[in-house]
């Protein structure tokens, strides 16, 4: 199994060997958080984002993939929407039989047990918050504000990823930040949030 | 894009995505390293080259819709104010004129309206999930009279319309 080599082809940069292990440690965290809001569930996110990470390795050993290491990322993101979008009519033809087991353990666990953010000491509560309050913004802006704090893609990327103008793009990023920080501030002048 | 956006932005970068459990990480690692054991079952798709986006369907114009409707409400008052304005009048020319000249001392009353501000306030989400900018229009009505013994009056009414304008996000 050959190691994906990170190459610049538009430099003259010295070929750095990564593993894929090195690499999902580092941009795993954005990956399944962006698989996470794109899928109903977090079982539907680790299989969208397992099958989007071995067609890259598969394009990658084959020499097939085209645009260095820097086009991996927006290759995975369009690659996760588009396998959510093709799981969830999977899943739609099946039944919601699987759905509905999976709502019950939710509710028996609280919904606690896979936290969209890490666990930090101080902001437990804020990363609870702001899962909370990005399920409950319309998806194209969630997905917008995800793909361009957690994810660092230019607007360009973005509306490529997504199939939407560059302005669309930013207009959609500046309206969910106006409605996130609307959502957010009740917790913050409660105090249970710094912000 | 405001301070406070900014700020709620460099606040958000902070928030780190949970890191992946050991046991996913092994799992995505294995998928990788196997990829060959892994094909997923859309392979066929990946030779397939995707349809541009296309623009929605832009919505049918109907008469009974909320901007047809509007749009006939418009033109009826239109139609209402010609009529009004531009009724001919039965009256002779040198009828009107003496008509005219015995009411001279009482002025037409001058309406006036002065727009003081503009203002671009809250932003909402109507039932579509479609954001919506409040507008807030502030303007003074004036109407000047002048009664039968020359005392003129001012009246003045302060007034605000509000609107809700639909954001483009598509």
């Amino acid at each position: 199994m050959v190691s994906p080599v990170a190459t610049d082809s538009s430099s003259s940069s010295t070929p750095e060997t990564l593993s894929w292990r090195e690499w999902l440690e580092e941009c795993g965290p954005k990956l399944l958080l962006f698989a996470r809001q794109q899928t109903r569930n977090s079982q539907d996110a680790e299989d969208v984002l397992q099958e989007s990470l071995v067609k890259l390795a598969k394009k990658v050993n084959d020499n097939t993939f085209t645009g260095g290491q820097n086009g991996w990322l927006p290759f995975i993101y369009t690659s996760i929407r588009r396998g959510a979008i093709d799981l969830g009519r999977k899943n739609d033809r099946r039944g919601r039989r699987e759905d509905k087991a999976y709502v019950a353990s939710e509710i028996e666990s609280g919904g606690v047990d896979d936290p969209w953010f890490g666990a930090f000491d101080a902001q437990d509560e804020l990363g609870q918050q702001l899962e909370s309050a990005l399920k409950d913004l319309p998806p194209k802006f969630a997905e917008v504000i995800s793909l361009k704090v957690w994810g660092e893609l230019t607007f360009a990327e973005i509306g490529e990823n997504l199939g939407i103008s560059q302005n669309t793009a930013a207009s959609r990023y500046r309206y969910g930040l106006e409605a996130l920080k609307k959502k957010l501030s009740g917790a913050r002048n409660r105090g249970d949030i710094e912000l | 894009m405001t301070d406070d956006l900014k700020e709620l932005e460099n606040a958000l970068r902070h928030v780190q995505p949970s890191r992946l459990s050991p046991d996913l990480l092994d799992r995505l690692d294995q998928a990788m390293q196997k990829w060959e054991q892994h094909t997923p079952e859309s392979e066929e798709e990946s030779n397939v080259v995707p349809f541009p986006a296309t623009q929605p369907a832009k919505k049918s114009w109907s008469l009974f819709s909320s901007q047809g409707l509007s749009a006939a409400a418009a033109v009826a008052i239109l139609g209402a104010s010609a009529a009004v304005f531009l009724t001919p009048s039965t009256q002779k020319p040198e009828e009107a004129v003496a008509q005219e000249s015995s009411s001279a001392q009482q002025s037409a009353p001058k309406l006036n309206r002065n727009f003081t501000n503009v203002t671009a306030d809250r932003m909402y989400w109507n039932d579509d999930k479609q954001p919506m900018r409040q507008l807030s229009l502030d303007y003074v009505d004036s109407l000047q009279v002048t009664d039968d013994q020359g005392r003129v009056l001012l009246l003045k009414q302060p007034k605000r319309r509000t609107f809700l304008v639909p954001l483009q996000t598509d």
